[in-house]
C-alpha cells in the first residue's frame, strides 16, 4: 500500500532537488558577478556604499599663527580645548547622565532637558564648547553614549588689556573680528587638514585610516609694538584719566628712524579674555580710527610754511598788541598781551594772534600744502581695519581770512592721533616722513621721502625746546633724563551746534632726545573735568612719564646737559664735570 | 609566476600593515604634539600672570624697595 502511493512521487523529489540546485548555483553565479564585474551595481558600487556606511572624512584642525610684539613677547596664542557634543539620537536621558552634562554647561537640569529635547530630532547638539581637555576626558570616561568631543582651538591673550584694542580678538570660530586679528586674518588663520576614520554604528572612531590632507598652521605675525613701552604707556594714561576725571584718552608713540608704531595706548581698555562685560566704546583703537582737531599742537606745523616763505626766521618779531586781533567778523583774544615777540615765543606761548599775523601774511596755499605733505587728510595704509583718514577742507573758492588763520592753529581740518605722531616724527628726522607700520621693520633706518628741508626742520625743533623751558606752555614736558621738545594744544571740541564751551581736548606731541630724536609722541586726554583741562597741565606730565621711563627702556644715553658726571674707567677715579 | 604572484600578495599586505602602523603612530604623536601644546598655552598664560609688568612692577617697589635712579645717582661712564 505504502509503496504504491509513495511512488509517483519520486519524480517530484527529483525535480525538487534540481531547482533547488539550480537556485542555488544562480545565487552563487550572482555572488560572484558581484564580486567580479563592475556591471551595473557591481563591485565598485557596493564598495561605495559599504564604505560610505562606516568610512567618514574628518577634519583635522589646524591653529592660528601667533601674534607677538617686536621683542618676542606673545600676544595672542591658539591652545588647544575641547568641545563637548551630543548625539540626542543615541542619547539614554538618565538622570545621573543629565546630572553630570547640565553640571559641564553650567545650565540647570531642567534647561538643559528642554534643550535635549527641542534638538531631539538633530544628530548633533553642543553640551559645552571649549572647555579644558582635563574636564572634557572626565565627562568622557562615564561613557555616556551619543557623547563626544572634538578639538578646537581657543585664543588666548598674555598681555590682557595692555593692548586688546591693537591686537584685536576672534570669534569662537577663531575667525578674526577685530584690530590685527581681522586686519592680518588670512595670514594667521591655518587650514584645517583632512583625514579618513573607520567609525563604528554608535559613530566612534574604530581606525584612523589616512591622512587626506594635512593641516596647515598659521604664519605668524610680529608688530612694531614694543609691550614694555606699551605697558608704561598704558600704566601712564590710566593714571592720568583717573588724576583728571577725564573720558578717555590716547597715547601713540613713533619710532623717529624707522616710522614703526611702538606703542598705541587707548583708555580705557577692556580685558580680550573675558569679554562678558566688555563694552563696545572700549574695543576701539583712539590713536587710529578717532579723529580729533589737532589745536595748538598744529602750529609748529604751519611755522614750517613760515620758515619756508623765506620771509621769517625763528627770530622775526611780530606786533600781538592789543592781545587780540579781529580777523573779519571774529575776535581771536590771547590769555595775556604779549606785546611785540619772536616767532620763537610766539610758540613757547602759543600766542592765537601771533599765529594768525603770520598766517595772513603767508597765506593758505603754502600752510595748506604743508599739511597735506606731512600726510594730514590721508590714511596712513597701516592697514588697520576702520583706520581713519581725517578730514581736510577743499576749497572750491579763495579761502577766508578767519579759515587761513583757524587752520594754521589746527582748528577746521582732523587728524588722527597717529598721524600727527607721524608729523612730529617727520619734524624730528630732519623733514623725512616715514609710512606708519604696524609691523616690525628689520632695518634700522627706513629711507623715507623728503617732504621738508633739514635746516627748516631743525629751526622748528630748535623753536620747540623753548615750549618745554621756563616761561612755555610746556614746562611739565620735561623729562628727568632726557631734552625732549614739543607742542601744548587744548582743542575746543564740537559739540551739539559748534565748540563745546566747557568741553576740552588736551594735547601734547613731541619728540625725544631732542638733540638725536628716537621717539616722537603723542598724548591726548579726551574731556578732563574740573578746571586743569590744559594740554601743558594734563597730557604734558604724562608724556614726560612715558618718554623718560620709554627711552631709560631703550637703553637711550641719559642726555643730562646740567649735572653731568663723567666716570673714567681704567682706575682714573671719577671727575664730576660742570 | 605562481610564487612571484604569492611574494607580491604577501608584499602588499606587508606594506599596508606598515603603513597603518605607522599612521596610528603618526596620530598619537599628534595627540602628544596637541598636549604639549595645551601644556604650554597654559604655562605661557601662567607666565604671563606673575610675569605681568605690573605686578614686577608693584613687588619691586613695594616688596624689595626698588626704584628707578633719580638723575643724581645715574653716573654716565665713558670708555
Amino acid at each position: 500500500m505504502k509503496n504504491k502511493v509513495m511512488k509517483p512521487y519520486v519524480w517530484r523529489y527529483y525535480t525538487l532537488a534540481f531547482l533547488l540546485a539550480v537556485l542555488f548555483a544562480l545565487l552563487i553565479g550572482r555572488v560572484a558577478m558581484l564580486q567580479l564585474s563592475d556591471e551595473g551595481r557591481g563591485r565598485a558600487f557596493l564598495q561605495q556604499q559599504g564604505d560610505a556606511r562606516s568610512i567618514r572624512t574628518l577634519t583635522v584642525p589646524a591653529s592660528r599663527g601667533v601674534i607677538t610684539d617686536r621683542n618676542g613677547e606673545i600676544l595672542a596664542m591658539s591652545t588647544p580645548v575641547e568641545s563637548l557634543w551630543i548625539n540626542p539620537k543615541y542619547f539614554e536621558a538618565k538622570d545621573d547622565a543629565i546630572k553630570v552634562l547640565a553640571k559641564v554647561s553650567g545650565e540647570k537640569e531642567s534647561a538643559f532637558r528642554a534643550r535635549l529635547q527641542r534638538n531631539s530630532k538633530q544628530g548633533f547638539m553642543f553640551i559645552e564648547r571649549q572647555i579644558s581637555p582635563e574636564k572634557a576626558k572626565e565627562v568622557l570616561a562615564y561613557g555616556f553614549k551619543g557623547v563626544h568631543s572634538q578639538t578646537e582651538y581657543k585664543r588666548f591673550y598674555p598681555a590682557g588689556d595692555v593692548i586688546s584694542q591693537v591686537v584685536g580678538f576672534t570669534n569662537i570660530s577663531d575667525q578674526g573680528q577685530e584690530g590685527i586679528e581681522l586686519a592680518f586674518n588670512d595670514q594667521l588663520a591655518g587650514h584645517p587638514g583632512r583625514k579618513q576614520v573607520m567609525k563604528d554604528l554608535n559613530g566612534n572612531v574604530i581606525r584612523e585610516i589616512a591622512e587626506v590632507e594635512a593641516p596647515k598652521q598659521g604664519g605668524q605675525i610680529q608688530l612694531a609694538i614694543d609691550l614694555r613701552l606699551q605697558y608704561v604707556a598704558q600704566r601712564e594714561l590710566a593714571q592720568a584719566l583717573t588724576n583728571f576725571g577725564a573720558k578717555a584718552g590716547t597715547v601713540v608713540m613713533l619710532d623717529v628712524n624707522t616710522g614703526e608704531l611702538l606703542a598705541m595706548a587707548s583708555q580705557p581698555s577692556f580685558n580680550p579674555n573675558n569679554r562678558r562685560n566688555m563694552k563696545i566704546d572700549h574695543v576701539r583703537n583712539r590713536a587710529l580710527t578717532d579723529v580729533l582737531e589737532p589745536g595748538s599742537t598744529a602750529k609748529p606745523l604751519s611755522m614750517i610754511a613760515a620758515l619756508k616763505s623765506g620771509k621769517y626766521t625763528p627770530k622775526t618779531v611780530v606786533d600781538t598788541n592789543p592781545g587780540y586781533i579781529r580777523i573779519e567778523r571774529k575776535v581771536f583774544p590771547d590769555p595775556v598781551n604779549y606785546g611785540v615777540i619772536d616767532v620763537t615765543k610766539i610758540l613757547a606761548k602759543s600766542s592765537q594772534v601771533g599765529m594768525s599775523k603770520v598766517a595772513l601774511d603767508i597765506g593758505n596755499a603754502p600752510i595748506r600744502s604743508v599739511l597735506l605733505s606731512l600726510g594730514f587728510g590721508e590714511s596712513t595704509y597701516s592697514r588697520f581695519p576702520g583706520e581713519s583718514s581725517g578730514l581736510f577742507p577743499v576749497y572750491d573758492r579763495e579761502p577766508t581770512g578767519i579759515e587761513t588763520a583757524t587752520m594754521a592753529f589746527g582748528y577746521g581740518f582732523a587728524v588722527t592721533p597717529v598721524q600727527l605722531a607721524s608729523a612730529y616724527a617727520t619734524l624730528a628726522s630732519g623733514g623725512i616722513k616715514r609710512p606708519v607700520s604696524l609691523l616690525k621693520v628689520e632695518s634700522d633706518v627706513v629711507a623715507g621721502e623728503r617732504v621738508i628741508e633739514e635746516g627748516v626742520a631743525k629751526q622748528v625743533v630748535n623753536m620747540l625746546r623753548e615750549v618745554v623751558k621756563l616761561g612755555g606752555t610746556g614746562t611739565m614736558a620735561a623729562t628727568e633724563l632726557y631734552g625732549v621738545a614739543g607742542k601744548t594744544g587744548t582743542a575746543h571740541k564740537v559739540g551739539k551746534g559748534g565748540y563745546a564751551d566747557s568741553k576740552y581736548m588736551a594735547l601734547f606731541a613731541g619728540i625725544a632726545p631732542v638733540d638725536n630724536p628716537r621717539i616722537a609722541a603723542v598724548v591726548v586726554i579726551d574731556e578732563p573735568a574740573g578746571n586743569r583741562y590744559h594740554g601743558g597741565q594734563v597730557a604734558a606730565p604724562v608724556f614726560s612719564r612715558v618718554v623718560n621711563d620709554s627711552l631709560r627702556i631703550l637703553n637711550v644715553r641719559p642726555s643730562i646737559s646740567v649735572n653731568e658726571k663723567v666716570a673714567v674707567t681704567a682706575g682714573q677715579g671719577v671727575t664730576h664735570a660742570g | 609566476m605562481l610564487v612571484l604572484v604569492l611574494g607580491t600578495a604577501v608584499g602588499v599586505e606587508y606594506m599596508a600593515h606598515q603603513t597603518r602602523q605607522l599612521f596610528s603612530e603618526l596620530q598619537r604623536m599628534v595627540r602628544h604634539e596637541e598636549n604639549l601644546r595645551a601644556d604650554w598655552g597654559r604655562l605661557l598664560l601662567e607666565m604671563s600672570t606673575w610675569g605681568a609688568h605690573a605686578r614686577v612692577e608693584k613687588m619691586a617697589r613695594e616688596k624689595m624697595g626698588m626704584d628707578v635712579p633719580k638723575l643724581d645717582d645715574i653716573e654716565v661712564i665713558k670708555q
